[in-house]
């Protein structure tokens, strides 16, 4: 019973197609497309019954986690600024920044794609949680240990730091 | 199905990752691990000649390298592998007896070289005696913070672009150097002077700060001679010692101020009364050490305290238990009208078991507090924390004197003072807790707690 409920204000959503390198579409609403600077930006030029983007660079696999990344956030930042209008207490902030550190872990190859996807469409946010992750990946481990974590092949002439 | 893209295993992506990417990997590294990329392959030993942040500390280097290599030796050989690139910041934490000046200044002349906007020299074991001259002439130079430094200044000094200046332990060789320094960095935003002190100084040396562009002091220090603050854009000030000679104009533009006052010599009575009526858009206010007992000593500072005061929203006072200093308390309060929180930390509370007695009602000495009319005073306000809370008459005076003005008050918190060894402490505690619950409350929303 909600009598609030008018069908005429609430217009549908508007939404886009994103077309991944192996030709699958995924329709998604337009603010969560709009979450990568690389749409946002040619946005209001294009045609609205034009709004379909190829993305020859990001696999459907990646594309997947990506959208589902950009879901999530678009979804937080609506719940969490909700929760500040009305002031009541909201652990929003920590549990996305849990559920990005749960959505970050992944072996070294997803982790690559989604940097690579993550540059190309450029979304800050999840460039900077790949990178990090990254680098915590990379922090106290040695080099034979991290060249082992990432397939690194060793083409070093000097060895300066090679413990004697 | 959808193929895997990432279905070969074997092969080095991370490293196939475009350079800004890796090397804003590297970047968030400490500067050990980064060093250790360096040696993953050809493609990393480059990113890692791009850091723009270089910060050497030897008391981790120290951990990590568990005596098998040297500091000096890593430091150089990191400088060697930089690349051209420019430096955003350069730091050393060192043994300073360990390690030769003539090490230290080529390090710093290399950021120096490499347009350095942020230097920070600190270390331990001694003082850094010689800092080259280049490091005073750096054009890039925005902060700028010394640690441990014994320093003598070169002739010429500029440093046009300095923003930040913080220097802690420095010992000044010659008594115009402060002057010197400070002159010679017009853009100068924010200055941090603590343990400071001048290896030989004159009677009539005097430690002047005047640069225009100065929006935030800190000052904390013993050994520093006489202070004179004399800038027109100051807003945020923190002094710690004995009081300064600020001016008016000064006084008028500060909004934050935390002033702590170490002593209540009798030469000091008029300039703490003289500061307090100079801050007339103050917004922010904490006066602690002896400040308040200075103004209660100040023969008549209760006709001089500061007429009505409208910006004031925060105070914090330290306040010893004594009919005189709470009477100061409560005529500072007449002037800040528009005041929302108050906190008070009661000091020393000394005499206590007379005290003790005197709550009891047994004594009243001293008389009732003379508090004036009460019109349109604390009407704003909304919470009060009383800290190291005693007990005694006084205190509870002063506790009845502001349940009955406040009269939108939201929230009194007293908090006790942590020496509670005595057995009595717990009736005692609740007969007071049980006496300020029934004072007249002006606010009956006035919420009290007790802890």
């Amino acid at each position: 019973m909600k009598d609030s409920f008018n069908p005429s204000i609430e217009p549908p959503k508007k939404t886009v197609t994103l077309v991944s390198s192996d030709g699958y579409d995924f329709e998604v609403e337009e603010e969560v497309a709009l979450e990568s600077q690389v749409i946002k930006d040619g946005f209001e030029d294009k045609a609205v019954d034009d709004r379909e983007y190829l993305l020859f660079n990001v696999h459907s696999d990646t594309l997947e986690l990506i959208i589902k990344y950009c879901e999530k956030h678009v979804s937080s930042r609506k719940s969490i600024s909700a929760a500040a209008a009305s002031s009541s207490s909201s652990n929003g902030e920590e549990a996305l920044k849990e559920w990005d550190e749960h959505f970050i872990s992944v072996d070294t190859n997803t982790l690559y794609d989604i940097l690579m996807a993550a540059d190309y469409l450029n979304i800050k946010s999840l460039l900077d949680l790949a990178i990090q992750k990254v680098a915590d990946t990379i922090h106290g481990r040695s080099p034979e240990q991290i060249r082992k974590k990432f397939n690194i092949e060793n083409d070093s002439i000097i060895d300066p730091w090679a413990s004697e | 199905m959808k193929g895997n893209c990432s279905a070969q295993q074997t092969k080095d992506m991370i490293s196939n990752l475009p350079e800004p990417i890796l090397s804003r990997i590297v970047s968030l590294l400490p500067l050990e691990d980064a060093i250790k990329t360096t040696s993953l392959s050809k493609k990393w030993l480059n990113v890692c000649t791009s850091l723009t942040n270089i910060e050497f500390d030897q008391v981790k280097f120290e951990r990590w390298a568990r005596g098998k290599r040297q500091f000096k030796d890593f430091v150089n050989q990191t400088l060697v592998l930089h690349g051209g690139l420019d430096i955003d910041k350069f730091s050393i934490y060192i043994d300073i007896g360990a390690i030769s000046m003539s090490n230290v200044n080529s390090w710093i002349y290399f950021a120096v070289n490499h347009n350095v906007k942020e230097v920070d020299i600190a270390g331990y074991y001694g003082y850094f005696e010689k800092l080259p001259c280049c490091l005073f002439t750096c054009g890039t130079l925005r902060m700028l913070t010394l640690e441990y430094v014994n320093l003598q200044l070169p002739t010429m000094v500029g440093l046009p672009k300095l923003k930040s200046l913080k220097i802690k332990f420095v010992r000044f060789f010659d008594e115009n150097s402060t002057a010197q320094l400070f002159s010679s960095c017009p853009l100068l935003e924010e200055l941090v002077i603590s343990n400071c002190c001048f290896k030989d100084m004159n009677v009539s040396c005097i430690v002047e700060i005047s640069s225009p562009s100065l929006k935030s002091v800190t000052v904390l220090s013993f050994y520093l001679p006489p202070v004179k603050i004399s800038t027109s854009n100051l807003c945020n000030i923190r002094y710690y010692g004995n009081p300064p000679e600020i001016c008016l104009e000064t006084l008028s533009s500060l909004s934050n101020v935390d002033f702590e006052f170490t002593s209540p010599l009798r030469i000091y009575y008029t300039r703490a009364s003289a500061i307090l009526m100079g801050l007339q858009n103050v917004v922010r206010m904490v006066l602690r050490g002896c400040f308040i007992e200075l103004l209660s000593r100040n023969e008549g500072s209760s006709a001089r305290l500061p007429t009505s005061c409208f910006s004031l929203e925060y105070l914090q006072l330290d306040v010893k238990p004594s009919k005189e200093q709470v009477q100061v308390v409560i005529l500072l309060l007449r002037n800040y009208p528009n005041l929302k929180h108050l906190r008070i930390s009661v000091k020393e509370p000394t005499r206590r078991l007379n005290l003790h007695e005197l709550w009891q009602g047994q004594a009243e000495e001293g008389g009732q507090l003379e508090e004036g009319s009460s019109m349109d005073i604390l009407d704003h306000l909304k919470t009060v924390d009383v800290e190291s809370f005693g007990g005694s008459k006084i205190e509870l005076d002063l506790v009845r004197y502001l349940l009955k003005n406040a009269n939108i008050l939201e929230k009194l918190n007293i908090i006790y003072s942590g020496k509670n060894g005595k057995k009595d402490d717990v009736s005692r505690r609740s007969r007071i807790n049980e006496e300020i619950s029934s004072f007249t409350k002006a606010s009956l929303s006035a919420e009290i707690s007790f802890s």
